[in-house]
């Protein structure tokens, strides 16, 4: 099980180069583990996760021709969307143990 | 194989512009795009989508494709088509994926445009890295509250030396669930994805981690809420109830004077952060006996009439 995942691994298996991991990390759409000034792109490590949203990030950018900009806000009104959605769940069943009534 | 009327899936008339069907296609790929997507069946539909524009979006592969339908589509397909050569997928988008056997036919397999292929040519052959899966994983609330074990089969797709696409075979893997996993987490395990093509590394499976509705206790960051019912009298006198927590039995004291909605808090009963545990809260709920009865509806009446209390006082 894997859950640190190193700057050369992503390139690899996204098939971006470093150039644009730096262009999308500075759009905000993934972090580095630590943030280092020092730090060179080449030992930034990022969470496992990170490559599920880099995936996603140039599945938009190849299908639906968006920029950066863009997909950084689509990624970042659909994780709202799901908060919310998860959210609403959890709401609605508390509010039936509330209201459905077996007494 | 079927024929695929690429113009009804788009919605465009036979005899529509390019800008026609470029609006139409992005409209439709804004849609259905599975990871914007709410719709169901949004990966297959998008797939379909992604394949009709391929041709329709293609002046060549448009007039090759029209002169297949205009013979009804029952022909032609025979067609070689042209291409051939490797089956690259590499997970970069979802429209480079798995087209229909139909647009094969015509096109081959190589027909396809905007290819990001990270192929190496290490042989001379393709060498390509196995996709990336991903599967759901139900999981009950009790299975995180320590380190367990879980069982998953999931549909492992495989290849042939030529990179054409078989059966695919279900494969099964004993997985440690780490303790204090949460709902929507991710769980990667490397090298246990879609098979490589080639000299290429197999990708990675990631388990996504749903957590099955528990009856009893609901989840909230890291504590459990549990509804506990009250008779009436045991909320205005108090009580002392066993309370059911996912750690066992415990004693919980209703104070006097409880209240709907109300919350007592049970320190460490929650769920697993790092080296604590989140908290319990019993949420209190009074509900009404089934009937009134001969024998308690006097005593209900002795209360109505000693009492000044007027629950929709708010109203006035």
């Amino acid at each position: 099980m894997t859950y640190i995942i190193t700057s050369h691994e992503i390139c690899l298996e996204t098939g971006l180069t470093v150039d644009t991991l730096i262009e999308v990390v500075e759009h905000g759409i993934v972090e580095p583990v630590i943030q280092n000034q020092q730090n060179m792109p080449e030992q930034w490590t990022f969470s496992a996760n990170c490559l599920n949203t880099l995936q996603r990030a140039t599945r938009l950018q190849n299908d639906l021709g968006l920029n950066w900009q863009g997909i950084a806000l689509v990624l970042d009104l659909l994780e709202q969307r799901d908060q919310l959605k998860n959210e609403n769940l959890a709401l609605l069943r508390r509010l039936q143990r509330f209201e459905e009534s077996d007494y | 194989m079927e024929f695929k009327d690429y113009y009804k899936i788009l919605g465009v008339e036979p005899d529509a512009d390019l800008k026609a069907i470029k609006t139409a296609y992005r409209k439709l790929a804004r849609k259905y795009h599975p990871d914007v997507s709410d719709v169901k069946d949004a990966s297959e539909r998008f797939k379909e989508v992604a394949e009709a524009y391929e041709v329709l979006g293609d002046e060549k592969k448009r007039a090759e494709y029209d002169e297949i339908r205009k013979y009804g589509g029952a022909r032609g397909q025979a067609g070689a088509g042209f291409g051939g050569g490797g089956n690259f997928n590499d997970g970069g988008t979802y429209s480079e994926q798995d087209f229909s056997d139909f647009f094969s036919s015509v096109f081959g397999s190589a027909g396809r445009s905007g290819q990001s292929g990270r192929s190496t040519a290490g042989d001379g052959r393709f060498s390509t890295r196995g996709r990336d899966l991903e599967v759901e994983m139900p999981i009950f609330l009790e299975d995180t509250l320590s380190d367990e074990s879980k069982q998953i089969s999931y549909q492992l797709p495989h290849y042939d030396v030529n990179g054409q696409r078989l059966q695919d075979i279900t494969k099964s893997l004993k997985i440690k669930i780490p303790k204090g996993t949460r709902d929507g987490e991710r769980i990667r395990l490397k090298g246990q994805g879609a098979p490589g093509i080639g000299n290429g590394p197999a990708g990675d499976l990631y388990l996504r981690i749903r957590l099955v509705p528990h009856p009893l206790f609901d989840v909230e960051a890291h504590n459990l809420l549990i509804t506990v019912p009250l008779a009436p009298w045991e909320a205005a006198l108090g009580c002392k109830i066993t309370l059911p927590t996912l750690h066992g039995k415990i004693q919980l004291t209703v104070p006097p004077g409880s209240q709907t909605g109300q919350r007592l808090r049970i320190k460490g009963r929650g769920l697993p952060v790092k080296d604590t545990h989140g908290d319990l809260f019993a949420v209190l709920k009074v509900v009404m006996p089934p009937a009134t009865d001969d024998k308690t509806r006097p005593l209900w009446q002795q209360l109505a009439d000693g009492h000044s209390f007027n629950p929709r006082a708010d109203w006035s």
